[in-house]
């Protein structure tokens, strides 16, 4: 399958992969509107770890054997047979976080969102659970920080 | 009887339609196409997130979104299902490759799987048999029923100018997770607990006292050290409990949940060894011939410190029944089962509680422990010769299965960052290489570090 890849060489810790993640995952979709008036506010699924001096960006690695998939007690979480994409169900889950405790990569996180808490992660901007689209956050990155390629798995 | 009918057979048979078995059905089939499967289940239901049941009671789901698998799981992979009570299986005879079951009807099998689960223990207390209004909470027949209970006496009190209330015996998580969900049906919810601390094997004291104040606020009244002694009330119904401090409360309801244990009875009585839970060997055979098990059934090897005990964990039986299918089958990506720890995760309320591996260990065990305490978070690290063996991160969450890949993983803490359990832990705690190796899974072989062809 196709991988989002973080190059640390070249990340400058500038964030824009997270307002571009943020700005897919919003209603609007309108950047202004989805960090300023949104509620409740977008969240994104990339995050930018570190500073000025070493920073990295990092979001699901979509695992061959994904353990939040294996770990999900309402079948909410299930990797995609023919694609690879590991998605999140939000109808399903009840934001019992299993998958926040076995992701080793700190990449499932949980939305407080009306009426429960939801998981959310990275979806590689697919328009249908399971299926990639074109990911804002590599398309966002101004340095090849973030590449979208062919992986081995 | 079945005598001399032409008997029924299948390549495979499955014992329990939860987490295990459908995993190790999903399995088989992946490796075997042509094979015979059927699926017997004494719950009348498609495969459900047991786990679920209390969110059902909460409004957080619905009983149509509680499926575990997609509605054609079983038709896509010519899986025969046997669901209801009369589906039983009451005796197994290993040697005849046969199984019988409350109907009366005998399946004949090549191999046979028992991911049976578990059952509830029983509580030695006065009175507790033959009630209508005394619950278990293991199932979803169990969480309608009770559920069903509180609306009506609910209404019931209202009617007659009181307030209702359901006494759940027993603070496990099972039972803070019934007393949560009941909390919604009823005016007061009083949860008793034998043990001196609510959640005793997935917390220490002091978390679980933090614990206690913050549900004491949603209105829940824990009692620790206190349990019930007898159920009081004429006929079917109780009306209140006798406590061991000597009081007594009146009650509309009761839940026993006091914990449950390896539901081995089928596989014990048909010669199966069992220690604590059913024996299995790395490739969860049991000690039967053509006999696997997979799930809470079990009895697992604890990977940090060489026990064996029962894991009554979804993932575990998710694994397991990976596993075990994988075997059955004869799959050549089979791996063997060596063993695993318990990864809990709970919420109550908007108490989020993540506890992972060893949390009290042996004073003479040569632990060592870490405390952090901010605000409504409290997290314990519990760590020996330089590795992490454990953890609680109650109200602090966040990438807390870094936490767990530490464990697993046996990751020297000597090489992850200073700062690892004061905060959120990130990747770039772990060391250069690590972190790129960690990071880059399927890379492809072509390009180096800076994403450039070599
Ligand atoms: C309320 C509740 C909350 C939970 N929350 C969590 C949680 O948050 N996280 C977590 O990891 N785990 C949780 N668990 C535990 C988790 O549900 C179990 O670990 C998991 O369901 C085990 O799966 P299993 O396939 O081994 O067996 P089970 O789910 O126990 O299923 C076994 C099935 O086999 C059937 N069966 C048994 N004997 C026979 C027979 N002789 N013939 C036919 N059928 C039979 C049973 O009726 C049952 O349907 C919770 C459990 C409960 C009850």
């Amino acid at each position: 399958m196709k991988r989002i890849y973080a190059i640390e060489a070249w990340c400058v810790d500038c964030k824009r992969c997270e307002v571009a993640c943020k700005t897919f995952h919003s209603k609007s979709r309108n950047t202004v509107k989805a960090l300023k008036a949104e509620f409740p506010p977008p969240q994104n699924r990339i995050r930018v770890e570190g500073g000025r001096q070493l920073s990295i960006a990092v979001n699901c690695r979509h695992c061959a054997a994904p353990k939040c998939v294996e770990g999900c007690v309402s079948g909410a979480m299930t990797k995609d047979p023919v694609t690879g994409v590991v998605s999140t169900n939000p109808e399903k889950c009840v934001g019992c976080r299993t998958c926040v405790s076995m992701c080793p990569f700190g990449c499932v996180r949980i939305e407080e969102t009306f009426p429960k808490a939801v998981a959310f992660k990275c979806d590689l901007c697919g328009d249908v659970l399971g299926q990639p689209g074109e990911p804002s956050c590599v398309t966002a990155c101004p340095n090849n920080a973030l590449i979208y390629i062919e992986s081995e798995g | 009887m079945a005598g001399n009918q032409a008997i029924t057979s299948f390549d495979y048979l499955i014992i329990g339609n939860s987490a295990a078995g459908v995993t190790a059905a999903e399995y088989i089939r992946a490796q075997d196409g042509e094979g015979s499967i059927l699926i017997v289940s004494r719950e009348p239901y498609a495969v459900y997130g047991r786990p679920l049941i209390s969110y059902l009671l909460e409004g957080k789901t619905t009983e149509d979104r509680m499926g575990f698998k997609p509605d054609d799981f079983y038709m896509a992979r010519n899986i025969d299902t046997l669901f209801g009570p009369q589906y039983e299986v009451v005796s197994l005879n290993a040697a005849g490759h046969q199984a019988v079951m409350r109907d009366g009807q005998a399946i004949g099998y090549g191999k046979c799987l028992i991911a049976t689960g578990s059952v509830p223990f029983v509580p030695p207390i006065e009175g507790l048999e033959g009630r209508t209004n005394v619950f278990g909470f293991l199932t979803l027949d169990d969480a309608k029923s009770a559920w069903n209970a509180a609306r009506e006496a609910t209404a019931a009190a209202h009617e007659a100018g009181r307030k209702s209330r359901a006494v759940v015996i027993g603070a496990g998580l099972i039972g803070l997770k019934a007393a949560e969900a009941i909390s919604y049906h009823v005016d007061e919810v009083v949860v008793l607990e034998l043990a001196p601390r609510i959640l005793p094997a997935v917390l220490d004291d002091r978390g679980a006292a933090i614990l206690q104040g913050q549900l004491a606020g949603h209105g829940l009244d824990c009692r620790p050290g206190i349990t019930a002694s007898a159920l009081q009330g004429e006929g079917a119904q109780v009306s209140s409990v006798a406590l061991t401090d000597g009081s007594t409360l009146e009650c509309d309801l009761v839940i026993a949940a006091v914990g449950v244990r390896p539901d081995t009875a089928l596989a014990v009585g048909a010669g199966a060894e069992q220690g604590r839970g059913l024996v299995v060997g790395t490739d969860l055979k049991t000690t039967l011939a053509d006999v696997y098990a997979a799930g809470d059934v079990t009895q697992v090897v604890n990977l940090l410190d060489c026990s064996k005990q029962p894991l009554a964990l979804w993932p575990n039986a998710m694994r397991q029944g990976k596993v075990a299918g994988q075997y059955m089958a004869g799959s050549p990506d089979a791996e063997p089962f060596e063993g695993s720890f318990a990864v809990n995760a709970v919420d109550f309320y908007d108490c989020s509680l993540l506890t992972s591996g060893i949390i009290n260990p042996a004073p003479e065990g040569g632990y060592e422990e870490q405390v952090f305490v901010q605000g409504k978070a409290y997290a314990k690290f519990v760590t020996k010769n330089g590795l992490l063996m454990g953890y609680i991160l109650l109200n602090r969450p966040a990438n807390a299965g870094i936490y767990t890949t530490i464990i697993e993983e046996r990751i020297p803490l000597a090489e992850l960052a200073d700062d690892l359990f004061e905060e959120t832990p990130i990747n770039l705690d772990f060391p250069d290489d690590l972190r790129w190796k960690r990071l880059h899974a399927f890379y492809p072989s072509g390009l180096d570090k800076r994403g450039w062809k070599e």
